[in-house]
């Protein structure tokens, strides 16, 4: 090797030297018989190499089931992870449903629903409530609270909602005088299966709560007509 | 992927021989590298360059496992196989066969990089990007390696050559 572009013999056989860098080489490579040694001896180095794998160390056949027995090991063990956490999912599944009922929480009867309900305790007075059977206590109807008596009750004149059970029924409380009218929207006539008390008391207690529930629009085929005195 | 072809098996312990030196640390490679691969199957986009993934995966295993032994790199004590597949002529095979070993050998005498870098592209072809992602080095510094092994390897073949 006698000048710089020998260090170049590298890059070139590598493929790794810009073209014109590349011409230069070729016309050097033409001149220097050492490089020309040393391409000869890198071709021959490749073929050596290219054949070396046909020679080289073989694994030994228990190797080879050592391997198949890791990799059946391995399938099981998914099969199983799968099927472990698909029965965990299942009995959760299954649990939450059986104990559903259970961990709803209990409402007293006579609540509106959707009213942040008082302590028990601080309630003056609870509304009495009417008892219409099973299948109405799941009704909801909508009432419109018609104020009669000059009180300035923000919810007078608007629609409001509230479970059949939770219907103000005559009480001997003092307090303003009022009656409920069931009224059927679709039969445009009093609707039926409601308790028909004619008159009744309305505390002022229930008269708060009657103020948050009026935001309702009338929605509910049933409607109640509630007027005050 | 059901199961690895034994061929694929028998070219990263060849792989996992020249990055761990030891036939026992070679076999252990191999069969973390069959699970990885197995476990990660989903996860070779490219079926036609499954080669280099497996050997990025056994490359991964070895480095692993250097980490929790913290243990040097041992050389190589491969050894080359004596059932040439090729049926020629007696003298030519043992003459074949003899240059071969010594070149195996001079080989797995390179440092550590060099020798890796070499045996993944003259033996297993595979190019210079696919070598610097298995080994996870740059570009450059394989390109380094090879010249260096190259350099080295041709100075062995003549010193075998000019004493034979």
């Amino acid at each position: 090797m006698t000048d710089r572009s020998c260090n170049r013999l590298d890059d070139y056989l590598g493929g790794w030297l810009e073209e014109s860098v590349g011409a230069e080489f070729a016309a050097h490579l033409a001149r220097c018989v050492a490089c020309r040694a040393e391409i000869e001896r890198q071709r021959r180095l490749d073929g050596l190499l290219g054949q070396a794998g046909a020679y080289l160390e073989s694994v030994r056949p228990d190797l080879v089931c050592r391997i198949e027995r890791r990799l059946v090991a391995a399938r099981r063990q998914r099969w199983v992870n799968r099927a472990v956490a698909g029965l965990t999912a299942a009995a959760v599944l299954l649990l939450s449903v059986l104990l559903w009922p259970q961990a709803l929480p209990t409402r007293p009867a006579g609540t509106i629903v959707g009213v942040p309900q008082k302590p028990r305790d601080s309630m003056p007075e609870k509304p009495p409530t009417a008892s219409v059977g099973p299948r109405a206590a799941s009704e909801q109807l909508a009432v419109l609270v018609v104020s009669q008596c000059g009180h300035s009750c923000p919810s007078a004149h608007r629609w409001t909602r509230m479970p059949r059970v939770a219907l103000p029924m005559p009480s001997a409380r003092a307090g303003a005088g009022g009656r409920v009218q069931a009224y059927d929207e679709a039969e445009a006539g009093p609707a039926q299966g409601l308790p028909e008390p004619p008159k009744f008391l309305v505390s002022s207690s229930w008269k708060g709560k009657s103020c948050i529930q009026a935001r309702h629009t009338l929605g509910s085929r049933k409607v109640a007509r509630i007027v005050f005195h | 992927m059901k199961t690895l072809p034994v061929e694929d098996i028998q070219r990263v312990y060849r792989f996992a021989l020249r990055l761990a030196g030891d036939h026992h640390a070679a076999e252990e490679i191999v069969q973390e590298t069959c699970l990885r691969a197995w476990r990660s199957r989903r996860g070779l986009r490219n079926p036609g360059s499954s080669r280099a993934w497996m050997f990025q995966i056994a490359a991964n295993v070895w480095r692993d496992q250097l980490r929790r032994a913290r243990l040097p790199a041992a050389p190589t004590t491969a050894r080359v196989a004596h059932d040439p597949p090729h049926l020629r002529s007696p003298e030519r095979i043992a003459g074949e066969q003899e240059a071969i070993e010594r070149i195996i050998r001079a080989m797995d005498a390179l440092p550590e990089r060099q020798r890796q870098v070499l045996f993944l592209f003259s033996v297993e072809g595979l190019s210079q990007t696919e070598i610097a992602e298995v080994l996870g080095i740059s570009p450059e510094a394989t390109k380094a390696s090879l010249s260096l092994a190259r350099r080295a390897m041709r100075r062995r073949l003549e010193m075998l050559e000019a004493g034979r």
